[in-house]
């Protein structure tokens, strides 16, 4: 259903009515709020069905159109159960300074007393909005890789940080960070050095390390290499190198194709596959926890106090 | 740091939600693999787990059956298995890192030398996938198999968890367990000497579904349900766990078993133990299985076993628009079977919380549709300002908690009819878990198998569980012995007299 220069109030009534045409769909998990642009639309909405499987929510997602417009001006899609996958949905264009007041728009619509997610893949400080949305989210999804300086975004956050932030480069290491926790299940000797072959630029490796040196006490060393990927989404890290106090060593290395070899001393090679997640998975990763990452904290503690240390603070 | 040595994992962090909890190195060594269990539930599940990331760098599955094949005709029959029954979809890299890790070992189960290889093959894998001695024996055999098998087991040593650098031996096996009080007590006696009552785990496929741990959830995790949960509000509960299906291939083992000790035994009673139980001190195996055994010893049938413990045998009708057999005439089961198909019985649970309130139970094939729930039918409100006319068609409130399918839970509740009248008439509100969640929702024997793998034992009933179950149904079956079941038309809610044992006290079946 599409609506030209409306009001919340109509695009709510909108909603009604389809919710009523389908019937019944009830037991709303959580809002996703997404801001995004034109050219990311179909990226995010493709996206957001992959997750909506997954997680019953309704979706709203700001597309700022043309900020130069004078006079305020809205206009809404809201489908239900149609290309949005199962979602409720509902796509705003915003003109002139209705963006600027995201969040009178976005409230009336949140339904009620479910917990408010965030999600932007493009940089909201260009709009202006970071503080718009914090306002009202319980838990803030964002991608620093996108960002235009994508580790000093990194930094940023781990600067800024507030309970329940958290970034698709910390979600796309899931998988890396679980298949060396389980290479370290039976380890015993203590870690003593630790190298990390990774693209430099990249904050999934910086997290990576950050991780191990949080959870080790060793800070990783990482060698700036040129990673090839097979999927947008996976994180630049080709290989993670461990020498142990006994003089033993360990390396878990992923090949370009998604290969993942094991290396351990006084054991045979060991094989794995790990591939690049989409989108849509990621985020569906993400919104599986709703309460604060404290992990997450932890590891971004580490890169506040190491980028102090190197700032001679 | 240094010189330090740790014993736990410094990677693993509880709060890091995000790893995944993973298994040691390990070897899964399936018995009976050429069975439909295996080809249909645990090799998909094995193929689901590792799509999910599951399963540890190094896993091996070890078949063993009367059949002349190699590892590659082994892992053949595994790749078809997995992709005809998996649940997540298929991906050939997933398939591609399981791949090399399949071995056979043929023989028969009297056969020493079959397990003298089996033993050997098992130990190699050290070698070979870095598997330090961790494995778990997955029991898909029938139990007249089980002592030739454990006696294998001891006779080579496999049973005994390894000294030399560590290294569990874990026992899988499925109900059902043993036919009768004594048989159970002999049976699990027997895997308990074998291996260490500790390694043994007890397959009941219902405890791995995502609606029966919720239950732990929507008991214990909130506030407005759990004080109405007792005699003070509570009218009666009941359990059903109906198929449409009739007993398909199972002739002989249906048979010398039925209704009662199928089904009845198990999953209505392990559901009965998680609706009733008090709440546990915590999470923990034994903690759940301290609570769960409470109410199980609780339980006590009906004085007058004539009225409350009704069989029911299914003749022809139809069930969704097709024609059935009645179960008389069922391939290889013989003309007189006296087996029920149906069972309903009534229990009491003798303790504070529910004294008074009888639990119908039922079970029974060739029903009208597969269904499982447990409904909680409150008392009715203890005084009624409307007039009588007003709530005529107002029942009982109702907690209904769908296992399967449509999982979710239904309340039922009266509400005013829109209208200038006070007409009230029931409506239900419904939490869908199905609906959206679905998808993600893990099959019960992937959960399971993983936690066997992870050793953790909150999901599996231990031997005193099937102990006191078996109190429960023991007297049934003395009861019922030499008398006939009461036919039942198939595609209908069973016999008559299940109907008459809640008719008696002015209740009724729900309509599942």
């Amino acid at each position: 259903m599409h609506l030209k220069d409306t009001t919340t109030g109509d695009i709510m009534k909108s909603l009604a009515k389809l919710l009523h045409e389908v019937g019944g769909a009830s037991g709303l998990a959580l809002n996703l709020v997404a801001l995004t642009t034109e050219d990311e639309r179909e990226e995010v909405e493709k996206a957001a069905s992959f997750a909506a499987q997954e997680h019953p929510y309704r979706l709203i997602m700001a597309i700022p159109r043309d900020l130069e417009a004078t006079e305020a001006r809205i206009d809404a899609e809201v489908t239900v159960g149609e290309r949005l996958g199962s979602a409720e949905a509902i796509i705003l264009r915003l003109d002139g300074p209705a963006a600027a007041h995201l969040s009178s728009i976005v409230l009336p619509m949140l339904a009620s007393d479910v917990p408010v997610v965030t999600w932007w893949l493009l940089d909201p400080v260009r709009y202006g909005l970071e503080q718009e949305l914090r306002s009202f989210a319980d838990r803030r999804i964002t991608y620093s890789a996108r960002a235009n300086d994508p580790v000093q975004s990194l930094h940023r956050r781990a600067e800024t940080y507030v309970s329940g932030d958290t970034d698709i480069c910390w979600t796309r290491i899931s998988l890396w960070r679980s298949l060396i926790a389980s290479a370290f299940d039976g380890v015993t000797h203590a870690v003593e050095k630790i190298t990390i072959k990774a693209d430099d630029d990249d904050p999934s490796a910086q997290l990576m390390a950050a991780w191990l040196h949080t959870r080790l006490g060793v800070a990783p060393e990482i060698v700036d290499t040129t990673v090839v990927r097979n999927s947008e989404h996976l994180p630049a890290i080709a290989s993670v190198a461990f020498t142990m106090a006994g003089g033993e060593t360990m390396e878990v290395e992923r090949k370009a194709d998604g290969t993942t070899v094991l290396r351990q001393a006084g054991l045979p090679k060991r094989r794995q596959t790990l591939q690049g997640r989409t989108l849509g998975q990621l985020l569906a990763e993400e919104l599986r926890h709703i309460d604060p990452d404290t992990a997450y904290r932890r590891v971004l503690e580490t890169i506040r106090e190491n980028a102090g240390e190197r700032a001679g603070v | 740091m240094g010189e330090t040595l740790h014993t736990t994992n410094p990677l693993r962090d509880p709060a890091d939600r995000r790893l995944p909890r993973i298994p040691e190195p390990c070897a899964l060594v399936i018995f009976g693999v050429t069975g439909d269990l295996a080809k249909k539930k645990l090799i998909p599940a094995v193929y689901d787990l590792a799509n999910r990331g599951l399963l540890p760098a190094s896993f091996v599955i070890v078949g063993f059956a009367r059949r002349d094949w190699g590892d590659e005709t082994f892992e053949e029959m595994a790749r078809e298995a997995a992709k005809s029954h998996a649940r997540t979809p298929w991906r050939e890299e997933v398939w591609a890192r399981l791949a090399g890790s399949f071995k056979f070992v043929p023989g028969t189960f009297d056969d020493d030398e079959a397990f003298d290889r089996l033993d050997a093959t098992v130990d190699e894998l050290r070698e070979t996938h870095g598997i330090v001695g961790n494995a778990a024996f997955y029991f898909s055999i029938p139990p007249l198999a089980f002592p030739t098998v454990l006696k294998q087991l001891k006779r080579t040593g496999m049973s005994d968890n390894r000294q030399d650098g560590g290294g569990w031996r874990r026992v899988v096996v499925e109900k059902p367990f043993g036919e009768d009080r004594a048989s159970a007590a002999e049976l699990n006696h027997l895997v308990d000497e074998v291996f260490t009552a500790n390694d043994v785990f007890r397959i009941d496929h219902y405890l791995g579904k995502e609606t029966v741990q919720n239950i732990f959830a929507l008991r214990f995790a909130n506030a407005m349900f759990e004080p109405i949960w007792n005699s003070n509000y509570v009218d009666h509960v009941q359990i059903t766990m109906a198929e449409d299906v009739g007993i398909g291939s199972r002739a002989g083992f249906y048979d010398d078993n039925g209704a009662a000790r199928d089904v009845l035994q198990n999953h209505v009673l392990q559901l009965l133990a998680i609706a009733a139980m008090e709440q546990p001190n915590g999470f923990e195996a034994e903690e759940i299985r301290t609570e769960k055994l409470k109410v199980l010893r609780a339980i006590k049938l009906h004085d007058d076993l004539e009225a409350t413990a009704i069989r029911g045998q299914y003749a022809d009708g139809w069930v969704q628009g097709r024609p059935v057999k009645g179960y008389l005439a069922e391939d290889n089961i013989p003309q007189t079977s006296t087996t029920e198909t149906y069972a309903a019985v009534q229990l009491g649970i003798q303790n504070r919380r529910w004294n008074g309130v009888p639990f119908y139970l039922r079970t029974g094939k060739r029903l009208p549709k597969r269904v499982t729930e447990i409904a909680v039918v409150f008392k009715e409100a203890p005084h009624m300002p409307f007039a009588d006319y007003d709530t005529k068609t107002l029942g009982n409130n109702q907690l209904v908690i769908r296992v399967q399918p449509d999982e979710g839970i239904t309340v039922k509740f009266g509400s005013k009819v829109p209208g200038t009248g006070m007409e009230l008439r029931d409506i239900s509100m419904g939490f869908g878990y199905g609906e959206t969640f679905t998808e993600s929702s893990p099959e019960a024997y992937e959960r399971l198998i993983l936690d066997v793998l992870l050793g953790d034992k909150t999901l599996f009933p231990d031997a005193q569980e099937v102990d006191a179950s078996w109190a429960v149904v023991d007297p049934l079956e003395e009861y019922w012995a030499g008398t006939k079941p009461e036919p039942y038309e198939s595609g209908t809610w069973g016999p008559q007299g299940a109907d008459l044992m809640l008719q008696s006290s002015g209740r009724r079946w729900r309509r599942a």
